[in-house]
């Protein structure tokens, strides 16, 4: 027994096209280049549509985004530092738009319809596709935290989209006075950016260790290990006394007993056990799931994250429809800019393999990730990834890995490595 | 003649799909060099000491580049984590990829 839509796969991609009518919808062979729509301009999205644009001339490319600029992730932390701006971390999607002769459509989604192939925009404009990307990034689970929501977050933020939320938390900290306490309650796993909370702890001793010394932080953290702990570990006992009585940063794993309530008005928080933890500034990074419009469309399964065949990124649950980014589950992949980078380039040779009729290529994955532990201290983190003979997205044996020395000249050239990489990643994906 | 058409369609399918191995295939150099340009590509990295422009680039002379890195002849900060994700053959044909790319591709 073979289903209509496994039959359609098997044809299209053994180049028979003798029955591409009763499969498809006609639009596509009546109209003259076929049309993608890309829902979401982070680096997922952005990277995909350049990389469509590579691969195809021919192809009519849409990308919808709400902002009309990019706010970097990536990079975001080091604003805590002192070493980066908000202004730094802003991309205009104009380049990408002319260069590689995308329509940009500075609006929202409201609605996908898979059987129609179209998506309805905020405005009430319905766009026709024929195939669909969406990179739509995280939402949070505020319903995991009692007392924490989105309008409490312009407050007490979670700085887990950067920009105005980066903003906040950094003026919070500067105003902090001199032995104040920071808590950074830490997100289980998966999230976006798994060194990101640890780089973040980082950036800010690094800020208060000159400023204000008396200072502590504290992370609490659900998890019983983190990305690229034992070189965090290590930074920390170098610069910031990890370890010791007089330690500026507390790694606090606490497993079984996740924070659960807010006091807003104390800047406190309590675990399931009811262990209250004050702060003067606080930061809270939720659990997280697939951006909105993914769970709205039913692109995002039980675990709130999209199920996607990994060689095409398509969506198991709807036809003709790739995600990619954050929100897709693509493990052992982390969720990263870099792996959205990637999956994106994978998902636009699939797209034009689909489109074409073609055979789909065999795909790999790289991630390459650089955290700072001092503006002069860096680490990092990389990886291949390939199918396996199951057709598994596995890690290559023998690739990748932490940082290879640990020589004070080996970890300055780290840090420089780190900024190199920010730069050539916003070239590669939006200019 | 829809149902022989579909019978067709099956039997090309299963034709092809036994007509590759079921191991992990390599990866072409087009694939693989999407991957290299989130560091290496675009304009403007010329004037980073650290990173190597990739197109255009001696084919012999980039492919020693790479196993040196994979084998650890050269020590490297990144390039040896990433090199060993490929074959050898990958990077031979990666190394004559970027040999024959101009401008920017």
């Amino acid at each position: 027994m073979i289903s209509r839509r496994s039959f359609c796969k098997t044809s299209l991609a053994s180049s028979a096209g003798l029955l591409i009518n009763a499969c498809k919808p006609i639009n596509i062979i009546t109209r003259s280049s076929p049309h993608v729509v890309i829902i979401g301009g982070g680096f997922g999205g952005a990277t995909a549509a350049k990389y469509l644009r590579k691969l195809d001339a021919n192809i009519k490319i849409t990308l919808i985004e709400p902002s009309k600029h990019y706010l970097s992730c990536p990079g975001s932390n080091w604003v805590f530092a002192g070493i980066q701006t908000i202004e730094a971390l802003t991309i205009a999607y104009a380049t990408l738009s002319k260069k590689y002769e995308i329509t940009f459509v500075n609006d929202s989604v409201s609605a996908i319809d898979p059987v129609k192939h179209s998506v309805l925009l905020s405005d009430g404009h319905r766009l026709q596709y024929d195939r669909l990307i969406v990179s739509p990034g995280i939402d949070f689970r505020w319903e995991t935290i009692d007392g924490y929501n989105k309008n409490i977050a312009n407050s007490i933020p979670h700085a887990w989209k950067a920009g105005e939320q980066t903003a906040i938390l950094n003026k919070q900290l500067h105003a902090m006075p001199n032995g104040g306490t920071v808590v950074i309650c830490a997100p289980p796993n998966p999230f976006r950016c798994p060194p990101g909370p640890y780089e973040r702890a980082s950036m800010m001793a690094y800020y208060l260790k000159k400023h204000k010394p008396n200072s502590k932080i504290l992370i609490l953290d659900p998890k019983t290990q983190f990305s690229k702990q034992s070189l965090f570990i290590a930074g920390w006992k170098k610069h910031y006394g990890y370890g010791t009585d007089n330690s500026m940063i507390d790694w606090v794993s606490i497993p079984d007993n996740p924070v659960i309530r807010l006091d807003a008005k104390n800047k406190m928080v309590e675990t399931d056990f009811g262990d209250q933890y004050k702060a003067d500034v606080l930061n809270i990074i939720p659990p997280q799931k697939a951006g909105k419009i993914a769970e709205k469309s039913g692109l995002s399964d039980e675990s709130g994250w999209c199920p996607v065949d990994h060689q095409t990124c398509e969506s198991t649950l709807y036809p003709d429809i790739h995600v990619i980014g954050d929100a897709s589950i693509q493990s052992p992949l982390p969720k990263s800019a870099f792996a959205a980078s990637s999956e994106a380039k994978v998902c636009a040779f699939a797209v034009v393999s689909r489109l074409t009729n073609q055979a789909l290529l065999e795909p790999v994955w790289i991630n390459t990730c650089y955290s700072l532990i001092t503006p002069e201290h860096g680490i990092s983190v990389a990886m291949v990834y390939k199918l396996n003979k199951d057709r598994v997205i596995t890690k290559v044996k023998g690739a990748g890995g932490i940082t290879i020395k640990s020589d004070q000249r080996a970890l300055y050239l780290e840090s420089k490595y780190a900024r190199h990489w920010y730069d050539s990643i916003i070239k590669d994906s939006f200019l | 003649m829809i149902k022989k058409s579909i019978a067709n369609c099956i039997l090309f399918a299963v034709t092809i799909s036994l007509s590759f191995p079921v191991f992990a295939k390599d990866v072409s150099a087009k694939v693989i060099s999407y991957s290299c340009n989130t560091c290496h590509g675009g304009d403007g990295l010329l004037t980073r000491p650290d990173r190597m422009i990739l197109r255009g680039q001696d084919a012999n002379k980039l492919e020693k580049s790479l196993l040196d890195f994979k084998y650890d002849k050269k020590f490297s900060s990144i390039m040896g984590r990433i090199s060993k994700g490929f074959t050898d053959t990958e990077l031979k044909k990666l190394a004559l990829y970027f040999s024959q790319l101009k401008g920017d591709d």
